[in-house]
């Protein structure tokens, strides 16, 4: 017969070195221990159009991005925190569909605000207006490398090297490519006022 | 003019002012806004362009993360499946061909449920079985338990019902276990169905604190808290 209370409390130590540590095993764990709650808890808005699924790797994503910037500051266990982000979430779409003005809930308090993810989502939309070609020495030159890692800023002469043309030419493109993505923002109001 | 100040500001970040030219540029920020404002938008421009393709690159990876698990999963209860069916199958061929100890048994070829052995005579023990499916039945494969509420610290009070579920994929018999949480002994272990998925119980003699939930199998708990009054 089943007597004792099995011993379920997370290493909250090991959680927090294995997101510092960009350990894929901790995100897996992570996912099969807390996905099954928020799920739970997204199908609770019933009248929300969204996968469980795409709330929870919203909030997982925001969640390690604040544990990497140390601004978790471990006031409740991670679990209860991305919990909290992934509620946030479905009441911020909850709230656009009922005009209703948003507000957080009381105990728990995001350390970024929406408006920082918001301009990410803004530049991300952006992006995807330029040609591949731009996107290419952009990141080049605000130091975005072909691994997808990032690192220092190129310059011109060394974007010229990579992309088998002359330094003058590299600046070029780069310029005719951040004209593009200028205009692209000051066409996007959501942007200015983020940028403001 | 826009443009020459933009090409300055390139150069400025490139390193390629120095001397006089550098100095001229770092007074003119100070006294011209619209190259101020050039500059600072380029560098907001470029943070976040960064700050995005990180967030970007991140979110892809824990989607894959995601999409792996669920892969090995389905393909886990898949295999175990395949494996059970093979069981079945196996079982079902020795029955049919190979046990031919019970003749009376298969004379109309049916099969009926066992009681107990009995004795013709001396020489004759006649046998009855039970299905063979029986035997191999999906119920012994690893299945799985989900709790599904309440799981998040719920407040109830101790006259009210409170329903306990959870998902499964078993169709057996189980134990639910409610524990207090503080002192972790066991107050109540409720028989249930797995494939009911759900039971209501009012139990007033809850006292006010939290308690913790699980079912025998599951590999996490809920939890909830009774309170005195909470309308």
């Amino acid at each position: 017969m089943i007597s004792k209370v099995p011993n379920r409390k997370n290493d909250e130590n090991d959680i927090i070195s294995g997101i510092l540590e960009n350990d894929p095993q901790t995100i897996r764990n992570i996912y099969n221990t807390q996905y099954i709650k928020i799920r739970a808890m997204v199908s609770n808005f019933k009248t929300l159009n969204i996968e469980a699924e795409d709330v929870f790797q919203e909030g997982l994503t925001r969640a390690v991005i604040n544990v990497r910037k140390g601004l978790f500051k471990g006031d409740s266990t991670f679990s209860t925190y991305l919990y909290g982000i992934c509620r946030n979430l479905c009441l911020k779409e909850y709230n656009k569909f009922k005009d209703i003005k948003r507000t957080e809930v009381d105990d728990f308090k995001e350390e970024i605000s929406d408006d920082y993810y918001d301009a990410i989502q803004v530049m991300l939309r952006i992006k995807n207006k330029l040609d591949s070609t731009c996107i290419k020495i952009i990141n080049m030159r605000f130091g975005i490398n072909n691994d997808n890692s990032v690192g220092k800023a190129l310059k011109f002469d060394a974007i010229a090297g990579i992309l088998k043309i002359t330094a003058d030419n590299a600046r070029q493109k780069f310029g005719r490519c951040m004209s593009r993505l200028r205009s692209l923002i000051s066409e996007n109001n959501e942007f200015n006022q983020i940028m403001d | 003019m826009k443009e020459t100040k933009i090409k300055l500001i390139e150069d400025f970040i490139n390193g390629k002012l120095s001397g006089k030219d550098l100095d001229s540029f770092k007074k003119e920020l100070s006294t011209d806004k619209e190259l101020l404002k050039l500059y600072e938008d380029r560098i907001k421009i470029s943070e976040l362009w960064v700050k995005s393709h990180e967030y970007q690159s991140l979110k892809s990876e824990i989607g894959d993360i995601i999409k792996q698990e669920n892969k090995t999963f389905g393909s886990r209860y898949f295999f175990h499946i395949g494996i059970a069916a093979t069981v079945l199958v196996l079982i079902s061929i020795y029955f049919i061909f190979f046990n031919s100890s019970s003749n009376k048994l298969f004379d109309n070829n049916t099969v009926t449920s066992v009681y107990d052995t009995t004795i013709n005579n001396e020489e004759e023990i006649s046998f009855r079985f039970d299905e063979p499916a029986e035997y191999a039945s999906i119920d012994s494969l690893p299945y799985f338990i989900n709790l599904v509420s309440p799981v998040n610290g719920e407040k109830f009070d101790r006259f009210e019902t409170i329903k306990f579920s959870w998902k499964s994929n078993s169709m057996r018999s189980d134990t639910l276990f409610i524990v207090d949480s503080e002192s972790q002994n066991i107050l109540l272990k409720l028989f249930i169905v797995l494939s009911d998925t759900m039971i209501s119980i009012q139990y007033p003699q809850f006292e006010e604190r939290e308690y913790i939930w699980y079912i025998s199998d599951s590999n996490s708990y809920g939890r909830f808290h009774i309170t005195e009054n909470i309308k």
